[in-house]
């Protein structure tokens, strides 16, 4: 029964096919787009130092050890232990200049 | 489907660190340059872009020729980096295109140069308010001049429903730049 449906329907769903004609663009839209996404290049810099990390990453991983990439907590972790170490010197500094100063008044 | 001298390529570079490194020379560009459009900025697609080829070379010795290329093996990783990026910055519809740089044509008078760089600029501004699937067709398409084909194996959609994508993609657009009162021609 489907079928008989389906076959019937197969000439008129092909006429409406043919005689349905998408919306056309207008010429230059996509050169205009593809003028807008224009390719861009890594730095020299940035592609160099990533081959000289990946050749090392691939040496590592021939001998048995896992390839990671370092995982950005890691950096923050590092950052923020520099700073508060850096902190950390700087008050202590201060605080010695400023007590030889009192000294030094009394 | 890789060609014969890459499909030894990638099995060399299983075990052998220099080919890896030839690998990444040959696909490098093409997958910053899709990281930059769809991220935005310099910083982070250096960043994901480091991830992508870490990601590969740690994963490559599951990697199998399956009809697949090489190159839509690296952009799927890529896709899912960019994805994650997008999901833990909450940052949606955001595309690099502020960054480009539009070359002067040297013999293009003044005027029309100024012309053609606000097309560009509301056409930039177009593209950021499309959803993040079409923005990546986009970029494989004119950026990375990838056919319709190799878009739907990085997709994974079918040839034909990119085509149409495509199409609606572009009609959209139009119809956003007419709503507006612009037009390119």
């Amino acid at each position: 029964m489907m079928g008989r449906v389906t076959r019937l329907l197969q000439h008129p769903i092909r006429a409406v096919r043919r005689l349905y004609k998408p919306p056309s663009l207008p010429w230059g839209f996509e050169g205009a787009v593809q003028g807008a996404l224009r390719p861009v290049e890594p730095s020299a810099s940035f592609r160099a130092g990533l081959r000289g990390n990946l050749t090392l990453a691939a040496q590592r991983k021939m001998s048995g050890l896992v390839v990671e990439y370092p995982k950005p907590f890691r950096e923050g972790v590092i950052l923020g232990l520099s700073t508060g170490l850096l902190a950390a010197v700087v008050t202590a500094l201060v605080l010695i200049f400023r007590s030889r100063l009192v000294g030094a008044k009394r | 489907m890789p060609e014969p001298d890459e499909s030894a390529c990638i099995e060399a570079a299983k075990t052998d660190p220099d080919v890896f490194g030839e690998l990444y020379e040959r696909y490098v560009d093409r997958i910053y340059n899709y990281i930059f459009h769809r991220v935005g900025n310099v910083h982070d697609a250096e960043d994901l872009t480091s991830r992508t080829f870490f990601r590969a070379l740690s994963h490559l010795g599951s990697y199998q020729d399956q009809g697949v290329p090489f190159s839509a093996w690296l952009y799927r990783i890529a896709h899912n980096l960019v994805a994650n990026w997008h999901r833990d910055r909450g940052r949606h519809h955001v595309v690099a295109l502020d960054e480009l740089i539009i070359k002067s044509l040297p013999h293009e008078h003044p005027e029309v140069m100024a012309e053609i760089q606000d097309d560009a600029q509301q056409l930039k501004a177009a593209i950021r308010r499309l959803d993040a699937t079409r923005q990546e067709l986009l970029v494989l398409k004119f950026s990375e001049g990838l056919s319709n084909a190799e878009i739907g194996s990085i997709m994974g959609r079918s040839e034909g429903a990119i085509k149409s994508l495509y199409h609606r993609t572009l009609l959209a657009m139009r119809k956003d730049f007419l709503r507006k009162g612009l037009d390119i021609e």
